[in-house]
């Protein structure tokens, strides 16, 4: 696409944190929509000179939302420069605090923004507040669960946005036993409203015949590469192999060695965008190509791997897939069920976490190692695959900084699967001077269905927030800048 | 009703989930206050906003990286009564101030430096970049909430401002710092003895396990408690984690990094002096590494080293 | 008129201070450009004082105090002045402030010749460093 015009502006994107929004640009054969990410803070930047060990905290600034998935990976990388394996007891910390972080932020999407945007299908409000009113037992549940969540959180780890306890080669914390017992005790209470959750929206949404429905929907659907992380095949949240599926599903490639993520991932600067594309390198960068495309997050992760671990999880997976009639399932909507097992995954593998005895003996942290010039390090945050990538000279001061964030690799996609609505958006403009509502709808269920986390879009540039009842201000603007509608 | 608006600016939504996270408090301020904007939780666009003559309480987040942004702060503002900068980023800068000293294209460059592809073209309305600054830098705000995020400590005295703000019309002495003026060490967990502290030497912060009882300064880690306001309830501390200073400096208008120079000279190896002498001294001292991103993490845009830095480029009048 | 240097000179009272003292009354010769400032120990002095110096116009400070190690009358306030110093000089360094534009002395009441020599480096120093401010001339 070397040769385009601005033909229209969707502006800005609101009910989302911070300033994103749609632009429809056109050349004389084609049309597309274009997702912008506006804001600049320069993470990789300023990470330049500073001392490795400090890297944790100062990166966990990208996100306020997903801070500590920051902050986990941000701690993998610095085991790997600081040439500390972490301790044992570490590593279970850790990972008990990525299950907490996914839950939250999955838990967060599905009850406030994801079950009412999908039940109340059909209408111009689809939010909590709409929600509400319907069915009121359902929104306490899931407000409740909110405030649990943050009673867990900082009894655990004290400060929740932002908090600092990865250091190399370990945490500077450890729990016992009598924490942990109390956490177990809200987990539990967290389950239970959780199963309502569950109840309601396989009611409403899978039994009703509602999800095939909007599935037969091309609008929603995205043939492209997945990306997620595996343990023998399972689905992994925190350590494991990168596992590429293309979008019929055969492995294309599986790495170990995460460090070798470049092999596969690759990224586009355009000028339209202060957040790159990154794109599947074998293919060749193909703007709003799903040839080039690749998809992380729950629907990805449910994609690419082969089982999930936890019972309830993995019956659930079963159901899932057994409805859409087997993998890889292609139709974005899916992802809400698939946020939903991974909630249910999340409960199931903290309870693991919390009854092993190795959680409460042994060293927290690891002091030997020897340094090296390069670490990465890459886990799943709760929107998908996160990677800080670290140099550093003789003194372990940062020399240069590379972050490449879920919704960033999800820029591309949303990007992508906008181009599937813009054609009958342009028509309906032509024709009857402005959008349809059901058309707005149908952009605005898309775009939630990504959680876009857009405090993270990119590393260079932050969108703040995360994924919100994202609704749009429509605006037609002709060539010459007159704006012919607005919505 | 008093009308509330809630901006943000170049965030991480960490501001807008802790205040979205006080609780009921919030439904307290809401008998007063009718929030006419905040994207987190309100189905109101933009233009709503701009419809409005006049807005009786602003709360900023974030720094401004943009002219968009830098417009729309300023124009929000000028038609604002009560205007509060929520935040470190929006009172100091931030941890993407860290960047004041380069200029915005330097900053994209690292990031375009290493693209696999590069494609030209339109920008199609890009924002255009400004050199990035806090909110205080646009205008001259009446109440500051600093903290990164503010701790529930200053969400709620920054909302009984507003609510004696609603009753009484007027806010006392301008610009009001929240948290309580005095540093971080008087209300420490640690109880530490501050005219008896003794640094035994420069570590960082791989290069000991960390004891969870002792002063961090006691253990030649650098906590910025003696330079840092008393702004939290100390999270950071009880989770073994020495402060990184996100309060900012004691007062307004202080410098939090000539503040913790002047302590580490207090403290380092006072009873040391006199046997290791200038040479012992600087040896030691020669382990401290990056000054900026310990001593300015948060507040480097609107420190004193900044200005001098700005003086030196002949931009300071 | 061409521009000159302006020293701020922190003295301590009971050695440099009062070696400048006794540099008056030897007569003497030292550059005129300097601000003499008197404070009871150079412990006493923050290192704010000397940033908020350059932020008000000085182009350089200069410091003087009691030698090391048992000069100083509160026994130690050289040594925190010293580490002080250091650690500023480092910090001026990373935002491209000559470290230069800070010097610290050890002058003892007895050493008036010395303190007349220091200023006088000092201010040529600081006159090939250049004003402070950028372009102001």
């Amino acid at each position: 696409m070397s040769e385009y015009r601005l033909y229209k502006v969707l502006d800005p994107v609101t009910l989302v944190e911070g300033v994103a929004r749609v632009v429809i640009v056109t050349s004389d054969r084609e049309v597309r929509a274009v997702y912008q990410i506006m804001e600049f803070r320069g993470f990789e930047k300023l990470a330049i000179g500073r001392k490795m060990e400090e890297l944790p905290r100062i990166m966990s600034a990208i996100c306020g939302v997903c801070s500590w998935s920051h902050h986990l990976v941000s701690g993998k990388a610095v085991d790997v420069v600081f040439g500390r394996r972490p301790t044992p007891r570490s590593t279970l910390v850790r990972k008990l605090v990525n299950y907490i972080q996914v839950l939250d932020s999955h838990l967060l999407h599905f009850a406030l923004i994801g079950l009412p945007d999908v039940t109340l299908w059909g209408e111009t409000q689809r939010d909590i507040s709409k929600l509400l009113a319907k069915n009121p037992e359902l929104v306490e549940a899931a407000l409740k669960t909110r405030s649990l969540l943050k009673v867990l959180e900082k009894k655990l780890v004290g400060k929740i946005q932002h908090g600092g306890f990865v250091v190399p080669g370990g945490v500077t914390r450890g729990f016992n036993r009598d924490e942990i017992a109390e956490a177990e005790k809200i987990l539990g209470e967290i389950s239970d409203l959780t199963i309502k959750l569950h109840e309601f929206f396989k009611d409403r949404v899978v039994y009703s015949g509602l999800l095939r429905k909007l599935a037969e929907r091309g609008e929603f659907d995205l043939k492209a590469y997945n990306l997620g992380l595996v343990s023998g095949g399972d689905l992994e949240l925190y350590d494991g192999a990168l596992r590429l599926i293309d979008s019929r599903g055969r492995i294309v490639a599986e790495i170990a060695d995460n460090s070798k993520y470049s092999d596969l991932i690759g990224e586009a600067t355009v000028p339209w965008n202060y957040a790159t594309l990154p794109y599947y390198k074998q293919a060749g960068f193909k703007l709003f190509s799903e040839e080039s495309t690749i998809l992380v997050g729950p629907l990805a992760r449910i994609n690419v791997s082969s089982r999930v671990r936890g019972e309830k999880a993995s019956l659930e997976y079963g159901e899932l897939l057994e409805y859409a009639g087997g993998k890889p399932i292609s139709n974005l909507l899916y992802a809400h069920w698939a946020r939903l097992v991974e909630i249910i995954h999340c409960i199931e593998m903290m309870r693991e976490i919390m009854d092993k005895s190795e959680l409460y003996e042994g060293e927290l942290v690891n002091t030997k190692g020897s340094p090296v010039e390069k670490g990465v390090g890459v886990l799943e945050a709760p929107r998908g695959i996160l990677i800080h990538d670290y140099t550093g000279d003789g003194e372990l001061i940062a020399t240069s900084a590379r972050v490449i964030t879920p919704t960033t690799i999800n820029n591309m996609a949303i990007n992508t699967n906008l181009t599937k609505v813009s054609g009958r958006l342009v028509e309906e403009i032509r024709s009857k001077g402005e959008p349809s509502r059901e058309t707005i709808a149908i952009m605005e269920s898309m775009i939630r269905a990504y959680d876009p986390c857009n405090s993270c879009a990119t590393h260079v540039l932050r969108i703040n927030g995360h994924a919100q009842p994202v609704s749009f201000t429509l605006m037609v603007v002709s060539e010459e800048g007159e704006v012919l509608w607005r919505g | 009703m008093l009308k509330l608006a809630v901006i943000p600016g170049a965030i991480c939504g960490g501001c807008d989930v802790a205040l979205a996270s006080v609780g009921e408090k919030l439904l307290d301020v809401l008998k007063y206050y009718e929030i006419v904007y905040w994207p987190i939780a309100i189905d109101r666009k933009l233009s709503d906003l701009e419809a409005v003559e006049e807005i009786d309480a602003l709360i900023y987040m974030g720094g401004v990286s943009t002219r968009e942004e830098y417009e729309l702060a300023r124009k929000l503002s000028s038609k604002s009564r009560v205007k509060v900068a929520l935040g470190t980023c929006s009172v100091y800068g931030g941890i993407p101030g860290l960047n004041s000293l380069s200029s915005p294209l330097e900053v994209y460059k690292v990031n375009m430096g290493r693209s696999d592809h590069w494609i030209q073209g339109d920008s199609l309305g890009l924002p255009q970049l400004v050199p990035y600054m806090a909110y205080t830098d646009v205008v001259e705000p009446d109440i500051l909430a600093p903290g990164c995020p503010p701790s529930g400590k200053v969400l709620d005295q920054l909302l009984e401002q507003l609510i004696e703000y609603a009753a009484k019309g007027k806010i006392d002495h301008k610009p009001i710092l929240l948290g309580d003026p005095e540093s971080l060490c008087n209300k420490c967990p640690r109880n530490p003895k501050t005219t008896k502290i003794k640094m035994p030497g420069i570590k960082r912060l791989h290069e000991v396990e960390l004891d969870d009882k002792k002063c961090f300064l006691e253990q030649g880690i650098l906590c910025m408690g003696p330079a840092t306001r008393n702004i939290c309830d100390h999270s950071c501390i009880k989770t073994n984690y020495p402060c990184t200073g996100c309060g900012g400096p004691l007062d307004w208008g202080g410098d939090s990094g000539v503040s913790m120079i002047s302590s580490i000279g207090s403290v380092l190896l006072v009873d040391s002096e006199k046997s290791l002498l200038e040479p012992g001294l600087t040896r030691e001292i020669d382990k401290l590494r990056d000054y900026i991103g310990t001593f300015y993490r948060y507040t480097l845009r609107k420190s004193m080293l900044y200005k001098l830095r700005e003086l030196k480029k002949g931009g300071l009048k | 008129m061409s521009w000159r240097p302006r020293i701020i000179a922190f003295f301590c009272k009971w050695c440099a201070g009062s070696a400048a003292e006794t540099a008056g009354v030897m007569r003497l010769r030292y550059d005129p450009n300097i601000v003499p400032i008197i404070v009871p120990c150079t412990g006493r002095i923050d290192p704010q004082l000397v940033v908020s110096a350059f932020l008000n116009g000085a182009d350089g400070v200069l410091i003087g105090g009691c030698h090391t190690p048992n000069d100083c009358h509160y026994s130690s306030g050289n040594f925190k002045a010293f580490k002080r110093v250091y650690m500023l000089r480092k910090m001026l360094a990373e935002v491209g402030v000559e470290p230069e534009r800070v010097r610290l002395e050890w002058i003892s009441a007895t050493e008036a010749p010395k303190l007349a020599r220091v200023v006088n480096e000092f201010v040529e120093e600081v006159r090939r460093l250049g004003p402070m401010g950028g372009s102001r001339a």
